[in-house]
């Protein structure tokens, strides 16, 4: 195990969104603009970060019986600290995704990569491969805000005033096509979540050859 | 294997310290938060009524508030509240004039699905401006699929036909309730 790998692993060959398929109801149901998928990226990415570094911390002084039950215990903790945290400094935003804030702690990607990597390695590992998996996560997450913005508002940052400060119009980029309303809709997130699924094993294939 | 003691005490430190954190943090952002729902509100409030110089807005308690216009009650804000939405409880303002027709109305809270629902939100889409200057008898008070006069959203209706009637309600109980309103407020 070293760091080049865990690296590797979290942003492309074990990606949590595109290869893993994990946490895919948050990533699609909150990824229709670009600031919504950023902020929620973001919580996801701290809770990882944080959940795998306490759970490595204490991964030798829990067995069978009390991992499990721990770790979710650590992870709510940082999923509800984050929710308080939103409420206080980004309101505006929590009044649209809080309810995807609070399912973080229902998140595959973050119980599993618990389980599967903080509660065996050394820390410093751990930290890195929940910042890594989280910045997969977050890469994926934003994309597809960008493209499900973009063509189905006609727009881009609408919302990004929010958590930026300004007006809507400091940040707002009109784009010349008109909305298409399905690319907000739960079906153009498979949508573009399958072609973003099939251009990563197009390279990973060209890239072979 | 460990003993039942030794899993019970792991899992009990790990939770104390759970909620110890919690609570600090609970305590130091309550403030901030019920500040933060308040001017939310608040700036919506004045929205609803495209507030000129002319108005003003006095609270009555209970999250009433009254209208006035050149010193001259014209009007009641007051909040009403669903739980027939798709997801928890929808709260709204709702700015009534003294004969009953809607001057505005506007969602404080929702959790309603991103997307879909929450077209309520006047930030995401004017739906909420259908509203304005209905009375109860200026329009059938229901969603087009249940044959009334209100559009629902694309893929969701659950959350359009929750608002429709609790907005009816609430004009019915101001229908029942100005008088009380006023005479309390003058006493």
């Amino acid at each position: 195990m070293n760091a080049k790998q865990i690296t590797t692993e979290g942003l492309w060959s074990q990606n949590p969104a595109l290869v893993q398929m994990l946490g895919l109801c948050p990533l699609l149901a909150v990824s229709n603009t670009v600031t919504q998928s950023l902020v929620l990226g973001l919580v996801t990415l701290i809770v990882l970060t944080c959940s795998n570094l306490i759970i490595s911390l204490i991964r030798r002084w829990l067995d069978d019986a009390t991992r499990l039950p721990a770790q979710i215990m650590i992870i709510a903790t940082f999923v509800t600290l984050s929710d308080l945290l939103l409420q206080t400094f980004l309101f505006e935003i929590h009044q649209r995704i809080g309810l995807f804030v609070a399912l973080i702690v229902t998140n595959c990607t973050v119980l599993g990569r618990a389980e599967s990597f903080a509660s065996r390695y050394p820390v410093r590992y751990a930290v890195l491969d929940g910042f890594m998996m989280g910045t997969g996560f977050l890469l994926v997450i934003v994309c597809m805000g960008f493209v499900r913005e973009a063509l189905g508002q006609g727009m881009l940052f609408s919302q990004l005033h929010m958590i930026l400060g300004g007006d809507q119009t400091d940040w707002l980029v009109i784009l010349p096509n008109d909305g298409f309303l399905l690319m907000i809709l739960p079906p153009g997130a498979f949508l573009i979540l399958g072609c973003l699924i099939a251009l990563k094993n197009w390279i990973e294939l060209y890239v072979q050859n | 294997m460990r003993s039942l003691q030794g899993i019970v005490a792991r899992l009990t430190t790990i939770g104390f310290i759970c909620a110890l954190g919690l609570s600090f943090t609970n305590y130091s952002t309550r403030l901030q938060i019920s500040d933060n729902r308040a001017n939310h509100a608040t700036e919506k409030l004045l929205s609803i009524l495209h507030a000129d110089v002319d108005v003003s807005i006095d609270p009555l308690g209970n999250n009433t508030y009254q209208i006035s216009r050149n010193g001259v009650t014209s009007g009641h804000i007051f909040e009403i509240s669903t739980t027939e939405g798709y997801n928890g409880e929808i709260r709204l303002w709702l700015a009534v004039d003294l004969a009953g027709t809607v001057l505005g109305t506007r969602v404080i809270n929702h959790q309603e699905t991103p997307g879909l629902g929450d077209k309520l939100d006047i930030e995401v889409s004017n739906w909420i401006l259908g509203f304005n200057n209905q009375s109860l008898d200026s329009i059938i008070w229901a969603v087009k699929k249940d044959k009334g006069d209100f559009d629902q959203f694309t893929g969701a209706t659950i959350t359009p036909r929750a608002v429709v009637t609790a907005v009816k309600l609430g004009l019915i109980d101001y229908k029942n309730n100005r008088d009380n309103w006023m005479s309390s407020y003058e006493r």
